[in-house]
Protein backbone atom coordinates (compact mmCIF):
# COMPACT_ATOMS: atom_id res chain seq x y z
CA UNK A 1 0.00 0.00 0.00
CA UNK A 2 1.28 3.37 -1.05
CA UNK A 3 0.45 5.15 2.18
CA UNK A 4 2.65 2.79 4.21
CA UNK A 5 5.51 3.25 1.75
CA UNK A 6 5.15 7.01 2.27
CA UNK A 7 5.08 6.59 6.07
CA UNK A 8 8.23 4.47 5.94
CA UNK A 9 10.00 7.03 3.78
CA UNK A 10 9.16 9.92 6.13
CA UNK A 11 11.78 11.86 8.07
CA UNK A 12 10.40 10.48 11.35
CA UNK A 13 10.57 6.85 10.18
CA UNK A 14 14.15 7.30 9.00
CA UNK A 15 15.12 8.87 12.31
CA UNK A 16 13.67 5.91 14.25
CA UNK A 17 15.37 3.31 12.01
CA UNK A 18 18.67 5.15 11.80
CA UNK A 19 19.24 5.99 15.46
CA UNK A 20 21.72 3.82 17.31
CA UNK A 21 20.26 4.80 20.72
CA UNK A 22 16.78 5.92 19.76
CA UNK A 23 15.35 2.58 18.64
CA UNK A 24 16.36 0.59 21.76
CA UNK A 25 15.05 3.51 23.87
CA UNK A 26 11.65 3.39 22.12
CA UNK A 27 11.61 -0.40 22.44
CA UNK A 28 12.31 -0.20 26.17
CA UNK A 29 9.60 2.44 26.63
CA UNK A 30 7.18 0.09 24.88
CA UNK A 31 8.02 -2.75 27.27
CA UNK A 32 7.66 -0.42 30.29
CA UNK A 33 4.27 0.76 29.03
CA UNK A 34 3.01 -2.80 28.49
CA UNK A 35 4.33 -3.87 31.92
CA UNK A 36 2.50 -1.00 33.68
CA UNK A 37 -0.70 -1.55 31.70
CA UNK A 38 -0.95 -5.32 32.04
CA UNK A 39 0.36 -5.34 35.63
CA UNK A 40 -2.05 -2.71 36.89
CA UNK A 41 -5.10 -3.86 34.94
CA UNK A 42 -4.55 -7.47 36.13
CA UNK A 43 -5.05 -6.31 39.74
CA UNK A 44 -8.36 -4.62 38.85
CA UNK A 45 -9.47 -7.63 36.79
CA UNK A 46 -8.71 -10.12 39.57
CA UNK A 47 -10.70 -7.98 42.01
CA UNK A 48 -13.58 -7.92 39.51
CA UNK A 49 -13.39 -11.71 39.25
CA UNK A 50 -14.05 -11.77 42.99
CA UNK A 51 -10.62 -12.17 44.55
CA UNK A 52 -9.69 -10.37 47.81
CA UNK A 53 -13.11 -8.83 48.39
CA UNK A 54 -11.82 -7.06 51.52
CA UNK A 55 -9.90 -4.75 49.20
CA UNK A 56 -12.27 -1.91 48.31
CA UNK A 57 -12.83 -1.70 44.55
CA UNK A 58 -12.85 2.11 44.45
CA UNK A 59 -9.63 2.40 46.49
CA UNK A 60 -7.86 -0.15 44.28
CA UNK A 61 -9.13 1.57 41.12
CA UNK A 62 -7.90 5.00 42.25
CA UNK A 63 -4.34 3.68 42.26
CA UNK A 64 -4.36 0.98 39.58
CA UNK A 65 -6.40 2.65 36.82
CA UNK A 66 -4.19 5.77 36.42
CA UNK A 67 -1.12 3.51 36.36
CA UNK A 68 -2.76 1.35 33.67
CA UNK A 69 -3.70 4.47 31.68
CA UNK A 70 -0.15 5.85 31.87
CA UNK A 71 1.12 2.44 30.75
CA UNK A 72 -1.30 2.43 27.83
CA UNK A 73 -0.23 5.91 26.73
CA UNK A 74 3.47 5.01 26.93
CA UNK A 75 2.87 1.80 24.95
CA UNK A 76 0.68 3.54 22.35
CA UNK A 77 3.10 6.42 21.80
CA UNK A 78 6.20 4.25 21.51
CA UNK A 79 4.23 1.69 19.50
CA UNK A 80 3.25 4.32 16.95
CA UNK A 81 6.94 5.18 16.44
CA UNK A 82 7.84 1.49 16.07
CA UNK A 83 5.02 1.10 13.53
CA UNK A 84 6.10 4.12 11.49
CA UNK A 85 9.62 2.67 11.16
CA UNK A 86 8.35 -0.58 9.60
CA UNK A 87 4.85 0.30 8.41
CA UNK A 88 4.76 -1.89 5.29
CA UNK A 89 6.06 -5.04 6.93
CA UNK A 90 3.83 -4.65 10.00
CA UNK A 91 0.70 -4.01 7.99
CA UNK A 92 1.40 -7.28 6.15
CA UNK A 93 1.98 -9.16 9.43
CA UNK A 94 -1.09 -11.17 10.52
CA UNK A 95 0.06 -11.31 14.15
CA UNK A 96 0.32 -7.53 14.25
CA UNK A 97 -3.18 -7.12 12.78
CA UNK A 98 -4.63 -9.55 15.33
CA UNK A 99 -2.87 -7.69 18.10
CA UNK A 100 -4.28 -4.32 17.03
CA UNK A 101 -7.74 -5.89 16.71
CA UNK A 102 -7.54 -7.17 20.29
CA UNK A 103 -6.31 -3.75 21.51
CA UNK A 104 -9.50 -2.28 20.01
CA UNK A 105 -11.68 -4.96 21.65
CA UNK A 106 -9.87 -4.37 24.97
CA UNK A 107 -10.56 -0.65 24.69
CA UNK A 108 -14.25 -1.22 23.89
CA UNK A 109 -14.51 -3.65 26.83
CA UNK A 110 -13.00 -1.05 29.18
CA UNK A 111 -15.29 1.67 27.80
CA UNK A 112 -18.33 -0.62 28.16
CA UNK A 113 -17.37 -1.38 31.77
CA UNK A 114 -16.81 2.22 32.78
CA UNK A 115 -19.93 3.57 31.05
CA UNK A 116 -22.39 0.87 32.04
CA UNK A 117 -21.12 -1.07 35.03
CA UNK A 118 -18.72 1.06 37.07
CA UNK A 119 -21.44 3.56 38.06
CA UNK A 120 -23.02 1.03 40.40
CA UNK A 121 -19.74 -0.16 41.87
CA UNK A 122 -20.42 1.61 45.20
CA UNK A 123 -22.94 -1.14 45.94
CA UNK A 124 -20.35 -3.90 45.73
CA UNK A 125 -17.30 -1.88 46.74
CA UNK A 126 -16.56 -4.34 49.56
CA UNK A 127 -18.29 -7.34 48.06
CA UNK A 128 -18.71 -9.58 45.04
CA UNK A 129 -19.17 -7.75 41.71
CA UNK A 130 -22.26 -8.60 39.63
CA UNK A 131 -21.96 -11.06 36.75
CA UNK A 132 -21.54 -8.34 34.11
CA UNK A 133 -18.60 -6.81 35.94
CA UNK A 134 -17.01 -10.22 36.44
CA UNK A 135 -17.32 -11.03 32.75
CA UNK A 136 -15.79 -7.65 31.84
CA UNK A 137 -12.91 -8.30 34.26
CA UNK A 138 -12.25 -11.80 32.93
CA UNK A 139 -12.42 -10.57 29.33
CA UNK A 140 -10.06 -7.71 30.14
CA UNK A 141 -7.49 -10.07 31.70
CA UNK A 142 -7.63 -12.48 28.75
CA UNK A 143 -7.52 -9.67 26.17
CA UNK A 144 -4.57 -7.71 27.57
CA UNK A 145 -2.47 -10.81 28.23
CA UNK A 146 -3.22 -11.94 24.65
CA UNK A 147 -2.19 -8.52 23.36
CA UNK A 148 1.13 -8.87 25.20
CA UNK A 149 1.74 -12.38 23.84
CA UNK A 150 0.83 -11.42 20.27
CA UNK A 151 3.01 -8.32 20.50
CA UNK A 152 6.02 -10.39 21.50
CA UNK A 153 5.23 -12.87 18.70
CA UNK A 154 5.37 -10.25 15.93
CA UNK A 155 9.16 -10.56 15.81
CA UNK A 156 8.88 -14.32 15.29
CA UNK A 157 6.14 -14.57 12.65
CA UNK B 1 -15.72 -19.96 43.65
CA UNK B 2 -12.41 -18.52 44.86
CA UNK B 3 -10.84 -21.96 44.79
CA UNK B 4 -12.09 -22.50 41.24
CA UNK B 5 -10.65 -19.17 40.09
CA UNK B 6 -7.30 -19.92 41.74
CA UNK B 7 -7.22 -23.25 39.89
CA UNK B 8 -8.02 -21.50 36.62
CA UNK B 9 -5.28 -18.94 37.25
CA UNK B 10 -2.76 -21.69 37.98
CA UNK B 11 -3.62 -23.33 34.66
CA UNK B 12 -3.33 -20.02 32.82
CA UNK B 13 0.04 -19.46 34.45
CA UNK B 14 1.25 -22.91 33.31
CA UNK B 15 0.26 -22.06 29.73
CA UNK B 16 2.10 -18.75 30.00
CA UNK B 17 5.25 -20.55 31.11
CA UNK B 18 5.04 -22.75 28.01
CA UNK B 19 4.66 -19.85 25.59
CA UNK B 20 8.37 -18.97 25.27
CA UNK B 21 8.99 -22.56 24.12
CA UNK B 22 6.30 -22.20 21.45
CA UNK B 23 7.74 -18.82 20.51
CA UNK B 24 11.21 -20.32 20.06
CA UNK B 25 9.81 -22.98 17.77
CA UNK B 26 8.27 -20.18 15.72
CA UNK B 27 11.32 -17.94 15.68
CA UNK B 28 11.63 -15.96 12.45
CA UNK B 29 15.22 -17.17 12.20
CA UNK B 30 13.89 -20.64 11.35
CA UNK B 31 13.30 -19.34 7.83
CA UNK B 32 17.05 -19.71 7.38
CA UNK B 33 18.89 -23.01 6.91
CA UNK B 34 20.62 -23.03 10.29
CA UNK B 35 22.39 -26.34 9.71
CA UNK B 36 24.31 -25.26 6.62
CA UNK B 37 26.88 -22.50 7.06
CA UNK B 38 27.75 -20.66 3.85
CA UNK B 39 30.46 -18.10 3.19
CA UNK B 40 30.24 -15.28 0.69
CA UNK B 41 33.00 -12.88 -0.35
CA UNK B 42 32.49 -9.86 -2.54
CA UNK B 43 31.93 -6.16 -2.88
CA UNK B 44 29.34 -4.24 -0.87
CA UNK B 45 26.76 -2.70 -3.19
CA UNK B 46 24.59 -0.88 -0.67
CA UNK B 47 24.10 -0.78 3.09
CA UNK B 48 21.30 -0.06 5.54
CA UNK B 49 22.69 0.75 8.98
CA UNK B 50 19.14 0.54 10.33
CA UNK B 51 16.84 -0.89 13.01
CA UNK B 52 15.63 -3.44 13.83
CA UNK B 53 18.34 -5.19 11.74
CA UNK B 54 21.10 -3.74 9.63
CA UNK B 55 21.34 -4.99 6.04
CA UNK B 56 23.72 -4.86 3.12
CA UNK B 57 23.71 -5.99 -0.47
CA UNK B 58 26.79 -7.96 -1.41
CA UNK B 59 27.91 -8.87 -4.92
CA UNK B 60 29.18 -12.45 -4.66
CA UNK B 61 28.97 -15.59 -6.83
CA UNK B 62 27.72 -13.42 -9.68
CA UNK B 63 24.61 -12.61 -7.63
CA UNK B 64 23.54 -9.72 -5.46
CA UNK B 65 22.83 -11.10 -1.99
CA UNK B 66 20.77 -9.41 0.68
CA UNK B 67 22.64 -10.01 3.94
CA UNK B 68 20.73 -9.47 7.19
CA UNK B 69 23.11 -8.11 9.82
CA UNK B 70 22.60 -7.05 13.47
CA UNK B 71 20.98 -3.99 15.11
CA UNK B 72 23.15 -0.84 14.76
CA UNK B 73 23.62 -0.60 18.54
CA UNK B 74 25.22 -4.06 18.65
CA UNK B 75 27.32 -3.54 15.51
CA UNK B 76 28.67 -0.28 16.88
CA UNK B 77 29.44 -1.85 20.28
CA UNK B 78 31.31 -4.71 18.60
CA UNK B 79 33.44 -2.38 16.51
CA UNK B 80 31.57 -2.12 13.20
CA UNK B 81 30.77 1.58 12.97
CA UNK B 82 28.48 3.01 10.31
CA UNK B 83 31.34 4.41 8.22
CA UNK B 84 33.15 1.04 8.20
CA UNK B 85 30.25 -0.44 6.25
CA UNK B 86 30.26 1.40 2.94
CA UNK B 87 29.48 0.51 -0.69
CA UNK B 88 32.56 -0.45 -2.70
CA UNK B 89 34.31 -2.11 0.25
CA UNK B 90 35.34 -5.77 0.08
CA UNK B 91 33.68 -7.99 2.73
CA UNK B 92 33.01 -11.61 3.64
CA UNK B 93 30.02 -12.96 5.54
CA UNK B 94 29.36 -16.33 7.12
CA UNK B 95 25.80 -17.33 7.77
CA UNK B 96 22.70 -19.16 6.68
CA UNK B 97 20.81 -18.91 3.41
CA UNK B 98 17.07 -18.23 3.37
CA UNK B 99 14.98 -21.33 2.66
CA UNK B 100 12.82 -19.72 -0.02
CA UNK B 101 14.37 -16.37 -0.96
CA UNK B 102 17.28 -17.51 -3.09
CA UNK B 103 19.60 -14.54 -2.58
CA UNK B 104 18.92 -13.68 1.04
CA UNK B 105 21.08 -14.77 3.95
CA UNK B 106 21.36 -14.06 7.66
CA UNK B 107 24.96 -13.29 8.56
CA UNK B 108 26.41 -14.76 11.75
CA UNK B 109 29.64 -12.82 11.33
CA UNK B 110 31.20 -10.37 8.95
CA UNK B 111 34.87 -10.10 8.02
CA UNK B 112 35.76 -6.61 6.91
CA UNK B 113 39.20 -4.96 6.69
CA UNK B 114 40.80 -8.06 8.22
CA UNK B 115 38.55 -7.80 11.28
CA UNK B 116 35.92 -10.41 12.21
CA UNK B 117 32.78 -9.08 13.91
CA UNK B 118 30.35 -11.53 15.48
CA UNK B 119 26.76 -10.48 14.83
CA UNK B 120 24.84 -12.87 17.12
Amino acid sequence: MEIFTAIEASQLARAVRGGVWLYPLINTTHVLGVALLVGAITLVDLRLLGLVRSLGFSALSRLALPVAMIGFLLAAGSGLLLFVAEARELFANTTFLWKMGLVAVGGINALFFHLLLAAGSARWDAGTPPTGARVAGGASLALWVSVLVLGRMIAYT
Amino acid sequence: VEEYIMKLLRQMFAVLLLLPVLALAHHGWSEYQGDKLIKLTGKIVSTGYENPHGTMQLEADGKTWLCVLAPPFRMETRGLAKDALKPGIQASVEGYAHRTKGTEMRAERIIIGGKTIELR
